[in-house]
């Protein structure tokens, strides 16, 4: 117990740290005649991804992500076109304000969600929710934090079982059954999620834990 | 939905964070006071959190720094009431930061398309309903369709206003709408289909939170 306090002040000064540089990329972003100044924060922030080891995969996806908004503005947003191309008789123009609009959008985007990608790969779930429980939040948002994640995981297992057992009686051949297999998934897993949190809280209540204090001895995850 | 950080102006996010946070704030009261009541509350709170996250998880990547997925929140909101649902969508949005989906700066824009706009008008689309005397399917349709278009409209109406590239609400709504539509039929039928199977397999679940059963019971 002694041992995690010092982690628990790190990732939290993380998390504030983390918090803070996301303001200041959206700051400075907002001023675009600091251009090569957040180019360069950009690069800074990538290289410190790299160093952390970030998959490609991520990366990739955190590229795509910001570079969608900003094909979109550059193709679509400006009057004076810099770039003409002509795919299968249809004209596409690059118009430069659109270019730097859309540029501008890459780099808050990709900026913000890589300091979050950061964040997350360093603390992951347990961590995160240690940082919000040295925040000055409601103890509700812990718990029921705590609470979601663990039945994030039964709606998966839950969910894989009853689909597997769907499909072996034919029930997503065609539109109409699935979505009525579908209908029947969400019915079954809700009604089990019912039982269950009965039944989890009679257990709670019979182990003294039914207060707020307790719960996260009981939601499998985090202590 | 799900803007992603630096999609709208900080000055505009930090007026949706600051009436997104009363109406939060009046969840986690009415949490409060139902957790009092009912032993298992907290846990359902959990597990409806957890269900919305499942249903938002399955999304279309768009431009703008944003996306489009089935909410969940009418749903929710049917069982669990509107304030509630919207610090459920609290819940859910903190969780989807871990996975990289929306953004810090714009959570209060988020709960307030997801939680707030979502919420209220499923769950008051669905008791009308059933007031109406419209069948579990029809209410259940009604309010995840109509539920899940106005998360897209509210969304629409934010890049709008905070949009810098200074296109019409026309223009975000053209690009949300063929990929949203579909998602809102498919949305409005899970919903209809899961209230209805609830209604008859579970009509002790549907007493529980007062709707009228098939059987025309009901329960304060």
């Amino acid at each position: 117990m002694q041992d995690s306090r010092p982690d628990q002040w790190k990732l939290l000064a993380l998390f504030i740290a983390t918090i803070a540089a996301v303001l200041l990329v959206n700051v400075i972003h907002n001023l675009q005649v600091l251009f090569l100044l957040f180019l360069g924060i950009e690069t800074a922030i990538l290289v410190l991804l790299l160093t952390a080891c970030i998959r490609l995969r991520t990366l990739l996806l955190m590229g795509a992500a910001a570079l969608g908004p900003s094909l979109v503005q550059a193709l679509s947003i400006g009057s004076l076109p810099i770039l003409s191309i002509s795919i299968l008789g249809l004209q596409i123009h690059v118009f430069s304000e659109g270019m730097q609009l859309g540029l501008v959008t890459f780099f808050r985007v990709s900026g913000c969600m890589g300091l979050m990608t950061l964040f997350m790969r360093k603390a992951g779930i347990s961590g995160f929710v240690k940082v919000l429980r040295q925040l000055p939040l409601p103890m509700a948002l812990t718990e029921v934090l705590l609470f979601s994640v663990k039945f994030i995981h039964v709606f998966k297992e839950e969910g894989d079982s009853i689909r597997k057992a769907q499909k072996a009686r034919l029930g997503y051949i065609g539109l109409n059954r699935s979505l009525h297999s579908a209908g029947h998934m969400g019915e079954a897993i809700l009604c089990r999620a019912f039982d269950r949190s009965s039944t989890l809280a009679k257990a709670m209540r019979s182990r003294g834990g039914g207060e707020s204090k307790g719960v996260g001895a009981y939601a499998g995850t985090g202590n | 939905m799900h803007l992603a950080d630096g999609t709208i102006p900080l000055v505009q996010a930090a007026v949706y964070g600051t009436v997104s946070a009363a109406v939060v704030g009046l969840g986690i009261r009415r949490y409060y006071s139902k957790t009092r009541k009912q032993q298992d509350f907290k846990i359902l709170c959990g597990a409806f959190a957890a269900f919305i996250f499942v249903t938002t998880i399955f999304e279309i990547p768009m431009p703008f720094g944003s996306s489009e997925h089935p909410t969940g929140t009418p749903l929710a909101a049917a069982f669990m009431g509107p304030a509630v649902t919207v610090f459920l969508s609290l819940i859910v949005l903190l969780l989807e930061l871990v996975f990289r989906e929306g953004g810090i700066t714009t959570l209060g824009a988020n709960i307030f398309s997801l939680g707030i706009a979502g919420g209220i008008v499923g769950w008051g689309l669905f008791h009308i309903l059933r007031k109406c005397k419209a069948g579990m399917f029809a209410a259940g349709f009604i309010c995840g369709f109509l539920g899940d278009l106005t998360v897209y409209l509210v969304t629409v109406a934010q890049l709008t206003l905070g949009g810098r590239e200074g296109k019409s609400f026309v223009y975000y709504l053209v690009l949300y709408l063929p990929g949203q539509v579909p998602l809102a039929l498919v949305e409005g039928i899970f919903t209809g289909l899961v209230l209805h199977f609830i209604d008859r397999k579970r009509p002790d679940i549907a007493r529980r939170f007062g709707w009228k059963t098939c059987a025309g019971e009901e329960l304060s």
